[in-house]
């Protein structure tokens, strides 16, 4: 089977570059012992401000390149490294300022002048209360479905294993409007969507019984999201921070011809911050599905919580659940799901061509239970029940700020405890994707 | 005879703390990593980098003068020119909390936060105003009437008299004259900390330097972008993020509404 080949062959080749790329010599603490005893060495702090750059520990980094700056205060590159990282920082006055110093020492490659002029025009637009982000990404997924072919004597059934190249594109932007308040209170509107051509068969190839709904076949799948959502501070002294976001939001998918799942609704979250190391945040979110064609609920409800911990400067966990309801008008439950996950992000010493290196694994399990067409991952418009678990790792390669190259893998497992004939094939799903994003 | 027990287990309590205090005033808690100009320490007169800093030392700059102190959990204190600093306190053990408390006096000053100010407490306190620095960068001015905290990354809270004030927004500052305490934006910008001068405030360019880069993606062109790089309120990134795009501000978990994984 060619999945059993082709996925092996693609952890292997992440394995080996994991394994084959040149490790970092030293870690962050023996990298801040060199700094300590030799604070002149060029080298030596160099080395610590890009590691502490690395793990995110911005403040050793700004703290050292201005302790070099002391004796060199017209050192142009450390001056725009400065500014570079106060930016991370979200301190755009300092970014600013050492951005004008370093164009004005005048001492930078022609790129590297250039970024500052952008970095300053993204510190002015920051000052004056706007930043945004926009970013395009094309990429390209084969998608493996495997099916356990119940049936397979039944000449009506088409589901069958199959591979299919699915490209596609996405894009995502949003506005931050600064409320100039202490606590960083916001304004965020936000929207993105995805295109992606690939093969879609509702009726798990039972032909098509219901003649509102398409056969399966190679269907251009949409999704999209608009949101406006007020992020705001609450002051509290012994916490690290305490913040609620309240939004409003549109969402839309297409399945097929003959399914759109389109919601307008609401959302109302919490976030705790006990320590700079762990948050934790519980969420609810209401949506109309008014808009949607060929479902049978009218309303969805999602619960969702969740906690993140920072293990060590390059490894973090987190574990989440979610519920999801969905019904009709009259109060009659369509569809519920359950599900649970745990994550795992890491950053891995490799820093091929000084790219950031980082991966992501997550696991999930779940449940479900549909009554009828539900806009759930299982939309079968026939009662059905069952549990499925999931499973994907991404590496992230984050070239510069510009550009990222995203390489993943993902599993899926579904297995129908119940179901109408022809509609209760279990099945697995393979993916791989490579995709590649530019921010602007 | 119980009165007698209890009085000889202080006596020696009290002994063995005294050699513990003064064992700890006299150890090295950080050291000058900087120096422009001239700065000095009470007692010892004027110090070089390398100078080894002490619990209870007080340390002044010049009218030009400027230095860096690295303590060991990582923090660091940049003091600017007519300024003066007591390092009052400073208990940590690697990996754990502690606490770092320094007393400024006069001056202007910039404090970069360690190990303590992200897993214990780091206080600076001056005249007017007491300053909670937590996992980030804060500029202090003490002039004779006021004390003014500014917060340039990570959380600032300013307390005077049993009111406490919080500050996440870099940029923001606190104000106090030691009985009232204004929050608010500012636009003090303390820049001789970063003059370009061969002494700061005197216009006279100053070495150019070898060039010190920072070789890493989160320091490459355009890392503000990146939402990988992207830190808020203190908070840290984390690898792999998924940053502001759906404002969610809760990047470890991929989000099922709001964001995309491609």
């Amino acid at each position: 089977m060619r999945t059993a080949r082709v996925l092996p062959a693609s952890i292997a080749l992440l394995s080996a570059m994991m394994m084959g790329a040149p490790a970092q010599a030293d870690d962050y603490s023996t990298l801040f012992e060199q700094r300590y005893s030799s604070p002149e060495d060029v080298g030596v702090l160099g080395r610590f401000v890009s590691k502490a750059v690395e793990v995110g520990q911005y403040d050793q980094a700004i703290s050292t390149l201005e302790q070099h700056l002391v004796k060199y205060p017209r050192d142009a590159r450390a001056k725009y490294s400065l500014a570079k990282v106060y930016a991370n920082s979200g301190s755009w006055e300092l970014a600013k300022r050492n951005a004008e110093d370093a164009l004005e020492i005048g001492d930078l490659t022609a790129d590297e002048a250039a970024d500052a002029q952008r970095l300053l025009a993204r510190a002015n637009n920051s000052l004056a209360g706007f930043e945004w982000a926009l970013d395009a990404t094309v990429g390209i997924r084969s998608t493996w479905l495997d099916t356990d072919e119940r049936y397979p004597f039944d000449p009506g059934t088409g589901w069958r294993d199959r591979q299919d190249w699915n490209p596609f594109i996405a894009s995502n932007a949003s506005l931050r409007i600064d409320l100039d308040s202490p606590l960083d209170d916001a304004l965020i509107i936000s929207g993105g969507f995805l295109a992606e051509r690939r093969y879609e068969d509702i009726n798990q190839g039972a032909g098509n019984p219901f003649p509102d709904f398409s056969d399966g076949g190679i269907y251009l799948h949409n999704r999209g999201y608009a949101a406006i959502t007020l992020d705001k501070g609450i002051e509290t002294t012994e916490l690290d921070a305490l913040r609620f976001q309240f939004g409003v939001f549109g969402n839309w998918r297409t399945y097929n011809p003959s399914v759109d799942d389109a919601s307008l609704g609401t959302m109302l979250r919490f976030i705790i911050q006990p320590s700079v190391d762990t948050s934790a945040y519980v969420e609810g979110r209401y949506g109309s599905l008014a808009p949607s064609k060929n479902l049978a609920a009218d309303h969805r409800f999602q619960a969702e919580t969740g906690v993140t911990h920072r293990l060590s400067y390059e490894h973090s966990v987190g574990l989440a659940g979610r519920y999801i309801y969905e019904m009709r008008d009259d109060g009659v439950t369509v569809a519920r799901q359950r599900e649970a996950e745990v994550r795992y992000s890491g950053l891995l010493p490799q820093q091929p061509f000084d790219a950031v290196w980082t991966h992501q694994i997550g696991l999930g399990i779940g449940d479900f239970e549909t009554r009828d067409a539900s806009s759930l991952q299982f939309f079968v418009p026939t009662p059905s029940d069952g549990h499925y678990w999931k499973a994907d790792w991404t590496h992230t390669f984050q070239i510069d700020g510009y550009n990222s190259v995203s390489l993943g893998y993902e599993f899926k497992r579904i297995d129908f405890t119940s179901g109408f004939f022809f509609f209760d094939n279990d099945y697995s799903t393979h993916s791989v994707s490579l995709s590649y994003t530019k921010s602007f | 005879m119980y009165k007698l027990r209890f009085a000889g287990i202080a006596i020696v309590a009290g002994a063995a703390t005294a050699i513990f205090v003064a064992g700890a005033s006299a150890e090295t808690v950080g050291k000058m990593t900087a120096v422009q100009t001239q700065v000095s320490k009470a007692g010892a007169g004027v110090i070089g980098i390398g100078a080894p800093i002490s619990m209870g030392d007080q340390l002044r700059s010049n009218s030009t003068g400027l230095g860096m102190i690295v303590f060991q959990d990582e923090s660091s204190a940049k003091l600017g020119p007519n300024s003066r600093l007591t390092i009052d306190e400073f208990v940590y053990s690697p990996g754990g909390s502690g606490s770092l408390g320094i007393s400024m006096d006069r001056g202007v000053s910039r404090f970069y936060g360690g190990q303590v100010s992200k897993k214990g407490q780091m206080k600076i306190s001056t005249p007017h105003v007491i300053l909670g620095v937590r996992g980030g960068i804060i500029e202090v001015n003490v002039a004779n009437d006021q004390t003014t905290g500014i917060l340039r990354a990570g959380k600032l809270t300013c307390t005077v008299n049993g009111v406490t004030r919080v500050i996440t927004k870099p940029g923001f500052a606190c104000i106090s004259d030691g009985s009232s305490l204004d929050v608010s934006k500012t636009s003090n910008s303390f820049s001789v900390l970063d003059s370009t001068a061969r002494i700061a405030g005197t216009g006279q360019p100053g070495a150019q330097g070898p060039g010190l880069g920072v070789d890493t993606g989160c320091a490459s062109a355009g890392s503000f972008l990146s939402a990988g790089c992207i830190t808020r309120n203190g908070r840290l990134p984390v690898p792999g993020g998924s940053g502001p795009h759906d404002g969610s501000n809760v990047p470890e978990i991929n989000r099922t509404n709001g964001s995309y994984n491609y």
